[in-house]
């Protein structure tokens, strides 16, 4: 391991508590981004930053000194999201149909205004939101963790502990149910 | 010439390698999807989140500090580490016979939990159990070498039987029929490694009896009486 986290994490490996609160401080804003993408809900991705970093640090003597430090907490941060939602029963929201009028605005949105504009990507926002809700524990990680963290599949199925083709798996189902939740957003592809 | 699948074409759009690199480059029906499909993927943004400051690392410091041990330990677990899942879903198990047998014999006072509490646990924990199974099934027949099938399909057998039984007691004969035949999957695939012979035959049999199918339905299923329950307004 290089970078900034090495010394710190040897530091903490030997019982230095001070070099672990570097590590939480440094980390905990880019853990809680993920978990709240993956749990969609503020209180458990705040839940989940917790119970990574007292993972994590029960962990450090198992951490492999020539990995990542951040590719392993992001893993963790993941089981935990995962675990999480499966304990919790999840609100799903409902995707309402965009109306005929806000769909040619969606499909017209470079000529919008800019607070119009501003409104169409807010309720986008929302509808993702609540389409992502409809995915399932496993379908959600892989899809959130491929597109909106730009993890290559082969880290995602070492992440979720599955081969690489069930990986790929869970993102197609994950794409294949947003594309029917959320094509009068986008442009369904042929 | 084969197109692109739509699998390949949702890879191709996020940049990983595909058997179809070649010939989508070349071909303009697929050049034409692929420029759809990302079309579609740029617009699906991430959701806004709420935006944490610079102070925040600090406060998580402050919270978490005082459950620390003098030293990192390998020893004792959180209460929902994957490793306790296995314990976890006995304990489930139990609840789940406690729940069925109080579905069939009249209701006392002072039951610790409530049925529809009950409900929803067997809910969440029979979806996990097939969501798992599939994801080991998806993973024998996409790869030559599964790693780790057998031990993980001999973890899922004790769970499955457990399941199966209670779907079978309660009355459900749909359910039992589907943990039935995963059942008989999972047996085989636990029985250790298998001759290529079997393996195909395995495969071939899941593919043509439709196991997958079934188990994706039945979860869809088990998931949505799992959501419905979870509604505010839903019965308490």
């Amino acid at each position: 391991m290089e970078g900034i986290d090495a010394d710190a994490v040897a530091r903490a490996r030997a019982g230095d508590r001070e070099a672990f609160r570097e590590l939480v401080e440094r980390h905990s804003r880019r853990v809680f981004r993920l978990a709240y993408r993956l749990t969609g809900v503020e209180e458990d991705a705040e839940d989940v930053v917790q119970e990574t970093f007292l993972r994590a640090y029960r962990g450090l003597p198992r951490f492999d000194e020539r990995s990542e430090f951040s590719t392993w907490l992001y893993r963790i941060a993941t089981n935990c999201s995962i675990d999480l939602t499966r304990r919790k029963p999840r609100r799903v929201d409902r995707v309402e149909p965009l109306e005929e009028s806000r769909l040619a605005a969606a499909e017209a949105s470079d000529s919008l205004a800019g607070p119009e504009r501003q409104a169409l990507a807010s309720e986008t926002g929302r509808r993702v939101a609540a389409a992502l809700t409809r995915l399932s524990p496993m379908e959600r990680t892989a899809f959130v963790l491929r597109h909106f963290e730009g993890r290559p599949i082969a880290e995602i199925a070492q992440t979720l502990q599955v081969r690489a083709g069930a990986a790929k798996n869970c993102v197609f189902r994950a794409v294949s149910k947003l594309r029917r939740e959320l094509v009068p957003i986008a442009t369904e592809p042929q | 010439m084969r197109h692109a699948s739509d699998e390949e074409l949702i890879l191709l759009a996020w940049g990983e390698p595909t058997r179809s690199d070649a010939h989508a480059g070349s071909c303009v029906r697929c050049q034409l999807r692929l420029s759809r499909m990302r079309e579609f993927l740029d617009g699906i943004q991430a959701p806004p989140f709420p935006e944490k400051d610079e102070a925040y690392g600090r406060e998580v410091w402050r919270r978490i500090a005082p459950r620390l041990a003098d030293r990192p330990r390998s020893t004792g677990r959180a209460l929902f580490a994957p490793a306790s899942f296995l314990r976890a879903a006995a304990i489930l198990a139990l609840v789940l016979g406690a729940f069925l047998i109080g579905r069939v014999t009249s209701r006392r006072a002072g039951q610790p939990i409530s049925a529809p509490v009950r409900e929803r646990i067997l809910l969440v924990a029979v979806g996990d159990h097939l969501e798992r199974s599939e994801v080991v099934l998806l993973d024998f027949v996409n790869s030559d070498s599964p790693a780790g099938v057998t031990e993980r399909a001999r973890d899922l057998l004790a769970n499955n039987r457990l399941y199966r039984q209670t779907a079978a007691r309660s009355g459900d004969p749909t359910v039992a029929g589907v943990l039935d035949e995963l059942e008989r999957v999972l047996i085989e695939m636990a029985h250790g490694p298998l001759s290529p012979e079997s393996r195909e035959g395995l495969r071939r049999r899941i593919e043509t009896e439709g196991v997958l199918f079934k188990i994706h339905v039945l979860d869809t299923r088990v998931r949505a009486g799992e959501n419905a329950l979870s509604q505010p307004g839903t019965r308490s």
